[in-house]
């Protein structure tokens, strides 16, 4: 059913091509079909229908006539608007690149290519038809056959048929015609025993006739009698009304009338189903573009059938879709023009193919060539073509296939390579309209996959996820895609390990080191709000010490020992336990070692509960460095504490 | 012949002798609190109060500052003793019912209570 309709389609397109016609290059011929069949002078040329249609290589379509045009369009259906692998197309920069979309047709071109050189039974077989098309033909070595010669010959070529039958390259078809032919003859046959059955009908006919005016004749005279009789008186008048022989007569006459109208019906529905039947054949063959076929039984057909009989009774509907006039009356010339036209296209086809070849643009020959091959690929110019340059193109278009199917897995990376071994090859391969179209490809990919790792860094994991299936499904095998799954499977796993680690220092109050693996944890937990939110407390904190640290350094080298300690105290505040403050204080408390001595006194007492010797205390070393804010603040709170207690103290003492 | 039972003079002169003791007596038994008290050991009182606590010193010290008020309890204040470059904090009870001034000289009585509290009992400018 599939290959019917490639057949189908294929017809359509040559039919429509024939029509057409191809204008010369440079030529300003109008056709009178174009356009809608309009025939405008001066009308635009007909445009491919299909406008994404790019036609790659050095052709770039002046070569490519209308028939290779639609042929194209139809065997190869490019409307596809994107990437469509499934049908075979590759859509590059608003251009689609043809590489097949049918199997079998895919199939048979290919076996064509790899089919070796003609061997000598096809040699043979195409002298045969050579033969048989002399045979028939009107027009003897010298001059125009005479009857005697000519039906002498047509016996021969239908003999000569049944040879070429036998040729496997022939497929039958010269025995279809035979057939035909041979039905015709036995048709014209019965109708010359109809016609002699006919003749004894008709004299039984006759006879009948006459003797049924001989009775008439006989009854005529009894009634005039008994008229005359009845006139006298003599009789009643009354005459004999039942069956006579006569009647009988009567009766045989309407039979054989019956029988000669049957006789003529008969061979006229013989004549109509034999035209029939070979026109359908003859269709056939066009269908299936057995030109040469096509053409002998036009020839068979115009010898075995009356010349008012070349009007096509059937497919008149698929000939009339090859014309788009008005009116249009199909006839068996018309098929035999579109057969001949359809040849002229292949020899010119192939005569571009070898151009091409020869001038060393084998992807053009290429395109070409399939081109041309489905058109006609029975045609003699077809299988004679030179088997090295069919292997030389063959491979071409393994390499070809080869980058359609890595384009089906969208493997952009071995598309690269191998357009550089057909750019090798081929030098009018269109390589860098492919690798524009691949790196193109490649790019969305590789820019879909940065979206998925900043919606990652964003925690996004929904859109990361929508993300990175763009990213694979314009390139699968985009390595960048490998690194970031692994990546992101060693983040989970870090992720795993850091959080542990997280807890471990953080309950060890080690905040130092969780702020020295700040980057690694942040990374890490990323997906953990909870830790992520200590981390930053835990950042932030030890950052603030890190500068208090920084501030009490500098104080102290400018011999301001005591406010860097002032420092070091308030970073000790956010974080005593941090091992850079201790680092920090030990590198300056011996220069203050009196006043460290008196705050850490003061402290001790503060927190025993010895308000007044803490206050004491904390005044000293206010004393020792009087713009001393850890002392002031200290003084204010313990005195506070100790002002309270001594209340208490009175009021219970009141009590 | 007089009487040898009663002679004004001599009744005159014993009685101003017995006046003038008492006063004398009453200018020593008046000054005597803060004379009769050690004087407070102040570097002692700042490397360990805890071994003074319960004792009473007399202490000579200037109004620094005001550290803490509270009213119906007291004053916590800043005082450098005399001598001293350093400053103690010290409580002076409202009780005492004193106006104290910063750089008033006072001539205290101190107790070291619990805690270390130099407990002012009494003052007086000097």
């Amino acid at each position: 059913m599939k290959f019917r309709s490639l057949t189908f389609c294929l017809i359509v397109a040559t039919s429509s091509s024939l029509l057409v016609g191809q204008a010369p290059p440079g030529s300003s011929t109008t056709n009178p079909f174009a356009n809608g069949g309009s025939g405008l002078p001066g009308s635009a040329p007909s445009q491919p229908t299909n406008s994404n249609t790019m036609n790659f290589g050095s052709g770039g379509g002046f070569l490519e006539s209308d028939t290779a045009r639609a042929f194209s369009k139809d065997i190869f259906d490019t409307e596809s608007d994107s990437i469509n692998f499934e049908e075979g197309t590759f859509f590059w920069k608003g251009g689609t690149f043809n590489l097949g979309n049918s199997r079998i047709a895919r199939a048979r071109f290919e076996r064509y290519l790899a089919t070796p050189l003609v061997d000598d039974q096809t040699e043979v077989y195409l002298g045969v038809l050579d033969r048989i098309h002399e045979l028939l033909s009107l027009i003897g070595s010298s001059e125009v056959k005479d009857s005697e010669q000519l039906y002498e010959e047509i016996y021969q070529a239908w003999q000569l048929l049944f040879v070429a039958a036998r040729y496997e390259m022939d497929g039958g078809t010269s025995l279809v015609i035979a057939n035909q032919v041979y039905n015709v003859w036995r048709i014209r046959d019965e109708n010359d025993d109809l016609d002699r059955l006919q003749l004894v009908y008709e004299e039984e006919k006759g006879k009948i006739q006459d003797e049924l005016v001989s009775g008439d004749w006989y009854s005529k005279g009894e009634y005039d009698d008994v008229q005359a009789l009845t006139a006298q008186g003599r009789h009643t008048g009354k005459v004999f009304d039942g069956i006579t022989e006569g009647t009988f007569r009567a009766e045989q006459l309407a039979e054989t009338q019956l029988r000669i109208s049957a006789i003529d019906a008969q061979r006229i529905t013989n004549g109509i189903q034999a035209k029939m039947q070979f026109q359908t054949q003859i269709l056939n063959m066009l269908l299936q573009r057995r030109y040469e076929h096509c053409l002998i039984a036009c020839t068979f057909y115009r010898y075995v059938f009356k010349g008012s009989h070349t009007e096509m009774v059937v497919g008149q509907e698929q000939l009339e879709g090859f014309v788009p006039v008005s009116d249009f009356s199909p006839t068996i010339e018309t098929i035999e023009f579109l057969a001949r036209e359809a040849q002229n296209d292949v020899k010119v086809g192939m005569r571009t193919v070898d151009s091409l070849y020869d001038s060393g643009e084998l992807y053009a020959a290429l395109e070409r060539m399939q081109e041309t091959y489905f058109l006609g690929e029975y045609m003699p110019q077809v299988i004679d073509y030179p088997e090295e340059k069919k292997r030389k193109l063959l491979e071409l278009y393994r390499i070809v296939r080869e980058v359609e199917n890595l384009a089906d897995l969208k493997d952009y990376g071995q598309i690269e390579e191998k357009v550089d071994v057909i750019s090798k090859m081929a030098y009018d391969f269109p390589a860098a309209s492919v690798l524009s179209g691949v790196r193109s490809a490649q790019r969305m990919s590789n820019l879909s996959l940065l979206s998925a790792q900043q919606y990652l860094a964003t925690g996004d994991t929904a859109r990361a996820e929508v993300a990175l299936a763009r990213a694979t499904e314009i390139w699968p095998l985009n390595p960048a895609i490998k690194t970031f799954t692994l990546d992101i499977a060693s983040r989970a796993d870090i992720s795993t390990q850091a959080g542990v680690m997280f807890d471990q220092l953080y309950d060890r109050r080690d905040f130092r080191q969780i702020f020295d693996r700040r980057t690694e944890f942040a990374a890490a937990l990323l997906q953990d709000p909870t830790r992520s939110k200590s981390l930053q407390e835990v950042v932030e904190r030890t950052g603030r010490v890190d500068m208090l640290i920084a501030a009490a350094y500098e104080q102290a080298e400018q011999e301001n020992a005591f406010e860097a300690w002032e420092l070091l105290l308030r970073a000790g505040a956010l974080d005593p336990t941090d091992a850079e403050l201790a680092r920090a204080k030990a590198s300056i408390a011996p220069r203050v070692a009196n006043f460290v001595g008196a705050v850490d006194a003061a402290e001790r007492a503060e927190n025993n509960g010895q308000y007044a010797i803490s206050l004491s205390r904390y005044i000293t070393a206010q004393d020792i460095y009087p713009a001393s804010k850890t002392c002031r603040v200290g003084i204010e709170r313990v005195g506070k504490k100790l002002m309270q207690q001594l209340a208490a103290e009175q009021g219970e003492s009141g009590a | 012949m007089a009487s040898p039972k009663f002679n004004p003079l001599v009744s005159g002169v014993l009685f101003l002798g017995v006046v003038a003791l008492i006063a004398v007596l009453l200018i020593v038994v008046r000054s005597n609190p803060y004379d009769s008290l050690e004087a407070f050991p102040y570097e002692s009182y700042r490397s360990q109060p805890a071994n003074l606590l319960g004792n009473e010193y007399s202490l000579d010290a200037q109004i620094h500052s005001l550290l803490v008020w509270d009213e119906g309890t007291g004053r916590l204040l800043a005082v450098t003793p005399q001598g001293s470059s350093g400053r103690l904090p010290v409580f002076i009870p409202d009780s005492l019912g004193k106006s104290i001034h910063t750089g008033q000289r006072y001539r205290m009585q101190v107790a070291i209570r619990q805690g270390g509290l130099i407990y002012v009992e009494n003052l007086e400018k000097y």
